[in-house]
């Protein structure tokens, strides 16, 4: 996974936002787990034609820290929803 | 293994819809939240069995769920050595309706117009009927509850007299120990296991099912009572209320509401009624110790 690379949510997973945080319902196994502010947020942006660092480019705006950090944590955060099978990369 | 496989010896012939032969022509009520429930098509046997077990819970009503039992042969399933096996009902889920094998019986619950239920057995009578009965009306009555707009929680529910206290969590989580020490402290619990959510308008009720736990078997206590507090139960030292963000209350509740949350067509359904039920009453997390002050903590939040 890199900058250029483009998500999509899982196709078992319903999203969903309670309040601050996010709550993600997979339905293939019955889990419902629950995503950080951040989490929540890069899941409103996925939409399987936004690349990454467009992602980044908006959270920028919205958050008041460096590029540089705001990249690497966005990457490890997605690598870990990918690792927990709730997004995917998008196949062209 | 394709559904029912287990169970049935020609699980391609599943009943496609409920149809057959009555087990015999008796009927009873059973007043439960959702219902009452009428289950029809009894053999006279299976209908006492019945009203031994749920006792005061069956009296004549005017039904709202319907449930027809028909005759099954013994050939229709498979013979199971039971000895060291795990017991798991086989579930196929559709979005109109669910269907269900077990040892010696097939099922089916109807989502579509309306809730209605069939039940397929070879069993006459006994302990193995109201068994396999109770396994399949649970999963019904679930259904329904979230029909209605409420659910079926695993959780210790206590009642006093400001109304009842709602403990959910995971086996080991200490509902039965929270239930104990509340009983020692001259509340009543409704069940150390599982227990019904549902609303009267805005009111949101609790009430004592007939699937108790270790603790809640005691006969009667059957009426509904106004829901004072919903606590997520978590091990700790010292008793203590912490807050529960809603994200966290719905997905935990979802964890604990058996047999709807296996259900991949209602999981954003359910999801909603606990949404709803989040923003309507009031929610913590409870750490407790075994001195049973607990109830202070609780007091000063709820």
């Amino acid at each position: 996974m890199d900058l250029q690379t483009v998500l999509r949510r899982a196709p078992d997973s319903r999203y969903r936002r309670v309040q601050d945080e996010g709550v993600v319902i997979r339905q293939s196994t019955a889990e419902a787990l629950v995503v950080n502010e951040l989490g929540a947020r890069l899941l409103d942006l996925i939409d399987g034609q936004t690349a990454i660092e467009d992602l980044v480019d908006r959270l920028e705006k919205e958050y008041e820290v460096e590029r540089s950090r705001l990249e690497a944590d966005v990457l490890a955060y997605l690598d870990e929803l990918e690792r927990i099978g709730l997004v995917t990369a998008q196949k062209d | 293994m394709s559904f029912a496989a287990r169970f049935l010896a020609l699980p391609d012939l599943f009943p496609a819809r409920p149809a057959g032969a009555p087990c015999g022509d008796e009927t009873i009520d059973l007043v439960l939240p959702g219902g009452p429930y009428r289950i029809q098509g009894l053999s006279s046997r299976q209908s006492s069995d019945l009203s031994e077990r749920y006792g005061e819970l069956c009296r004549p009503s005017v039904a709202r769920v319907e449930i027809e039992v028909f005759e099954a042969g013994e050939g229709d399933f498979v013979d199971i050595d039971t000895r060291g096996w795990r017991y798991e009902l086989d579930l196929d889920h559709a979005p109109d309706r669910v269907r269900i094998a077990g040892l010696r019986f097939m099922a089916w619950i109807g989502l579509e117009p309306r809730l209605r239920g069939a039940l397929w057995t070879s069993v006459a009578g006994g302990v193995r009927w109201t068994e396999l009965f109770e396994n399949y009306f649970r999963i019904l009555v679930a259904y329904r509850l979230l029909e209605l707009g409420g659910v079926l929680l695993h959780s210790a529910g206590v009642a006093d007299d400001e109304g009842a206290w709602v403990f959910f969590g995971h086996s080991g989580a200490g509902k039965t120990t929270i239930a104990r020490l509340s009983q020692e402290s001259g509340r009543r619990v409704l069940s150390d296991d599982i227990n019904a959510l549902h609303r009267d308008g805005d009111t949101v009720l609790v009430s004592k099912m007939p699937f108790a736990g270790d603790l809640g078997r005691a006969p009667g206590g059957f009426g509904a009572h106004r829901l004072r507090g919903l606590y997520r139960l978590e091990k700790g030292t010292g008793n203590r209320v912490s807050p529960l963000p809603a994200g966290r209350a719905v997905a935990s509740l979802l964890s604990c509401a058996p047999f709807v949350n296996q259900d991949p067509h209602r999981l954003e359904a359910l999801a909603d009624r606990l949404e709803e039920l989040v923003s309507d009453v009031s929610i913590g997390t409870l750490a407790f110790d075994l001195s049973g002050r607990f109830w202070s903590a609780l007091r000063e939040t709820a």
